[in-house]
């Protein structure tokens, strides 16, 4: 156990030291943010208040686009410079290594929407429960789990400039698909048929609801959890055939 | 007892080229192999299909009796790869103590501080440093876990001499402790001074194995070289007593023989003019020449 706590730790310090880190999770989204909110006044949407809606969508975007992108890119990196082959020498198991990643990830989060909300409750007048604020958290935190498993996937493509646009595109496109950066009516109907079905649309969705004062639909629990098994299983799929060299 | 490692008619094909053939071999505990052959010859691969990096096409590979990828087995063992790769953004002593974590008995940070000679540089961010001081640290790294068997490729490469003499003094009590150690080099001196059986490869083929004295057999001798007016002869070198070979480069010439003590008194006293002696032991390098020139004939 110290063995996973020590490579949590240096892995935790590893992105406190990286100063993109500090743009992506805290500076991004809240200047995202305060954009979104000032152009789009006040009012109701979808029996929520605007502004709560774009702080559950803004935090939702940062998250995943934060998430995707720094295990991706981390992941092929790590590999090119071989720094993986030394720890496979060492009894550090693989799974350790990847987890670590998404521990130290988790708390990166937590940190990044704890400011985002303080933001929005002190600055832009969010009101909610304090157990919204919690369920939120909680879930919001969740949900993004299936994300980092995808950026762990696009990682296994070891061309970390290649990594870098795919991941970016990916997330890009997941996020107006899933009604992260605009509402998910104002897609084409035929397209909105198949946005239900995104991971990022079900991570909106239930932070939504959460507002809106019920509780997430369990078939976006069942879809996210799906993507999570998928994600990670084609990413050891993939890991297991590189290596057998 | 059982051998620490045993290599069994192992093979190695990267898609259609043949980088190991057939490899059998077994190390005693405690020994100090020194793993030589020339560019390419496979040493590299030989190591990293050891320790588990990659697999052999066919053939086995036991280490302390098990499969190398076996964590009983990885708990025992250390390595400095050819190539160092250190992850960004933690600084030495992070990182040593991140890789002591890592095995179920590890030695403290201020040893492996000491012994890679970084204690000045140990806050550090680990990517900042020179390549030799990450050379040392990638030694510090590999004796983390107090490993039982080491491997070395190519350890001193980019090392300054004090770092040299350092990390040799360390290694040197490792293999007093019982430590069994597999290094490559191509600097040759080393592997004679420290090495108690060497075992040449050349295209993925041992071609030799045996103690540093019974390969240095296999060359002229010692020898006596020294710069000569051209006038003298080839005929007239021959008749120093004990020289059993004339070898001229250019204006330099060299005399081998058993007995260079003996040559050296009888050359002077023959006032002859020469410039520039050098008196010179057989060397492993001679030996290595001769192997694999040899392997290439057959
Ligand atoms: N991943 C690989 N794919 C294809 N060929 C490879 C691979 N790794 C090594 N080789 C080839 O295998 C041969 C042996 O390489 P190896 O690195 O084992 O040599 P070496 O004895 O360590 O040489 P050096 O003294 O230069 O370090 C070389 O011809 C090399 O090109
Ligand atoms: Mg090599």
């Amino acid at each position: 156990m110290s063995m996973f706590f020590a490579q949590c730790k240096a892995e935790f310090i590893r992105l406190l030291r990286r100063k993109k880190t500090w743009f992506t999770s805290l500076l991004l989204p809240t200047i995202l943010y305060f954009v979104y909110d000032q152009s789009h006044g006040t009012g109701k949407f979808n029996g929520a208040d605007i502004s709560t809606y774009l702080l559950m969508a803004i935090a939702c975007f940062g998250l995943v686009m934060t998430s995707v992108n720094t295990l991706s890119v981390q992941f092929a990196d790590e590999r090119k410079q071989g720094w993986t082959r030394l720890l496979k020498m060492t009894p550090l198991p693989n799974s350790y290594y990847l987890s670590a990643k998404i521990v130290s990830q988790f708390i990166i989060n937590l940190s990044s929407l704890v400011f985002l909300f303080l933001i929005g409750a002190f600055t832009q007048g969010v009101e909610l429960s304090l157990w919204q604020w919690i369920s939120c958290t909680v879930w919001i935190l969740l949900a993004t789990i299936p994300f980092m498993t995808l950026g762990i996937l696009i990682g296994t493509i070891r061309i970390v400039e290649i990594v870098q646009i795919i991941s970016s595109l990916t997330m890009m496109l997941l996020s107006l698909l899933g009604g992260l950066l605009m509402p998910i009516q104002t897609l084409p109907h035929w397209l909105q048929k198949y946005a239900i079905w995104s991971p990022t649309y079900r991570l909106g969705q239930g932070a939504w609801d959460l507002i809106a004062g019920h509780s997430p639909h369990l078939q976006a629990v069942w879809i996210l959890a799906g993507y999570a098994i998928i994600f990670i299983g084609l990413a050891t799929f993939i890991i297991k055939r590189q290596e057998a060299i | 007892m059982k051998p620490v490692i045993q290599l069994n008619q192992v093979h190695k094909r990267f898609t259609d080229k043949k980088v190991v053939q057939n490899l059998s071999f077994e190390i005693e505990k405690g020994s100090f192999v020194a793993l030589l052959g020339p560019n390419g010859a496979g040493k590299t691969t030989t190591i990293s299909m050891m320790l588990g990096l990659i697999n052999q096409t066919s053939g086995q590979i036991l280490l302390f009796g098990k499969k190398p990828e076996e964590t009983a087995v990885k708990n025992r063992i250390g390595a400095m790869l050819q190539d160092v790769h250190l992850i960004d953004d933690l600084t030495v002593e992070e990182l040593i103590d991140l890789f002591r974590h890592y095995y179920p008995k590890s030695l403290p940070l201020d040893y492996l501080l000491a012994v890679s000679d970084l204690q000045k540089s140990r806050k550090k961010i680990a990517h900042s440093l020179s390549g030799g001081q990450k050379r040392r640290l990638s030694f510090a790294l590999s004796l983390a876990g107090d490993p039982d068997l080491l491997f070395l490729d190519e350890p001193t490469v980019g090392m300054d001499i004090i770092s040299r003499q350092l990390f040799w003094d360390t290694v040197r009590k490792l293999k007093e402790q019982g430590k069994t150690i597999i290094l490559t080099t191509h600097y040759l001196e080393e592997a004679d001074k420290m090495a108690d059986r060497i075992i040449m490869i050349d295209q993925g083929k041992l071609i030799v194995d045996g103690t540093p004295t019974e390969l240095k057999k296999s060359t002229l001798g010692k020898s006596i070289s020294f710069i000569v007016d051209q006038k003298t002869t080839t005929q007239k070198l021959y008749q120093f007593p004990g020289v059993t070979d004339v070898v001229w480069e250019g204006e330099r010439v060299k005399l081998y023989s058993q007995d260079t003590d003996q040559l050296i008194r009888e050359l002077i006293n023959s006032h002859l003019k020469m410039k520039e002696i050098e008196i010179s032991n057989s060397n492993l390098e001679e030996a290595f020449q001769h192997y694999v020139e040899k392997a290439k004939i057959s």
